[in-house]
């Protein structure tokens, strides 16, 4: 499954501006400056994402999903190995924030903030460049192998993935994750349409 | 001391709501949109802060029953989400402003001030 050059280009691009808007909010969350690159994009199966994120991220992971609806169905996951996460939590609360409710839930709320912070970021984005509108549901914080997060999507017969791999660099701290927004065929289909009528200087 | 009520669904966006607005302000807090309109039912407020996504009543049908409630309480939406259309319809809607996530302690008292200040 591949993308072809003309729409890759310009979705990389897109989600540049997305994930650059992203970097610009959490450098206003945290202390230090916190720089946002994004690898790699693709298009896979959600079959493909399991053996990826398995491969790449192991069994432990923790990711933040936010279902749309509107001009296209589908979600979206910020997803890090277990242990990233943690790296990635301990830079933006430190120690001082670990309060009455425990570290857990502490923890998962502050990664549920990033999430729907990256997510509304990124398809904010998406939104406003190509005339869509997106309705999200609480960012929710799952926990489990790749097989777990793919599922908990419910992802329908001949569903796309747009993969985004991120790298947060934070001080001396290189965090890797990923982003996976997931679409249904319909709505990739109008994604396609629309980031050619994009590219096309027709929005 | 001006009263403002909290809403919103997480535990760690109303800490760090908190934690901005310190000492200088009374607080209610609420976790969802119920909570929020029997506090208002019950309490006079100068002030909503209103989280967007939330479980149930979310803040649109919240700050609609709000504004039937309270209709010149202002209220503030506060959210990560940068759709200009669902700026606008925030706006339409009758809130106050909106304050952007992750908050900045400035804007967030700038928007109190003002939107206090208009009612």
């Amino acid at each position: 499954m591949t993308l072809e050059k003309d729409l890759h280009d310009a979705l990389t691009e897109l989600i540049g501006l997305g994930i650059g808007k992203a970097a610009d909010v959490l450098n206003s969350m945290l202390d230090s400056h916190i720089i946002l690159s994004i690898p790699s994009v693709r298009l896979v199966a959600a079959d493909e994402l399991i053996l990826i994120l398995s491969r790449d991220a192991g069994r432990n992971l923790s990711a933040v999903q936010m279902r749309y609806t509107g001009s296209m169905q589908g979600a979206v996951e910020l997803i890090f190995s277990s242990g990233e996460a943690g790296k990635l939590v301990d830079c933006i609360i430190g120690e001082e924030t670990v309060m009455e409710e425990g570290l857990d839930s502490i923890r998962a709320g502050t990664l549920c903030e990033v999430g729907n912070i990256v997510i509304n970021a990124l398809m904010g984005t998406l939104s406003n460049v190509l005339s869509l509108d997106f309705t999200y549901t609480v960012p929710a914080f799952i926990e489990g192998d790749a097989v777990r997060l793919v599922a908990d999507v419910g992802v329908p017969e001949n569903s796309v993935v747009l993969l985004a791999e991120t790298e947060f660099l934070v001080e001396s701290k290189s965090i890797r994750g990923s982003i996976a927004v997931f679409f249904s065929m319909a709505s990739f289909r109008l994604l396609e349409e629309k980031v050619h009528r994009y590219s096309g200087g027709a929005l | 001391m001006a009263h403002i009520l909290i809403v919103d669904d997480s535990f760690t966006a109303r800490g760090i709501l908190k934690r901005l607005l310190g000492d200088a302000y009374t607080l209610n807090e609420a976790d969802e949109g119920a909570a929020a309109l029997k506090n208002i039912a019950e309490e006079r407020f100068d002030l909503v802060l209103l989280d967007l996504l939330m479980p149930g009543m979310d803040g649109f049908a919240t700050l609609e029953a709000i504004k039937a409630l309270s209709p010149t309480l202002p209220v503030l939406v506060v959210t990560a989400d940068i759709q200009d259309s669902t700026r606008a319809r925030i706006m339409k809607a009758g809130a106050a402003g909106i304050v952007n996530k992750p908050v900045k302690k400035d804007d967030l008292l700038a928007a109190i001030h003002s939107a206090i200040e208009s009612k």
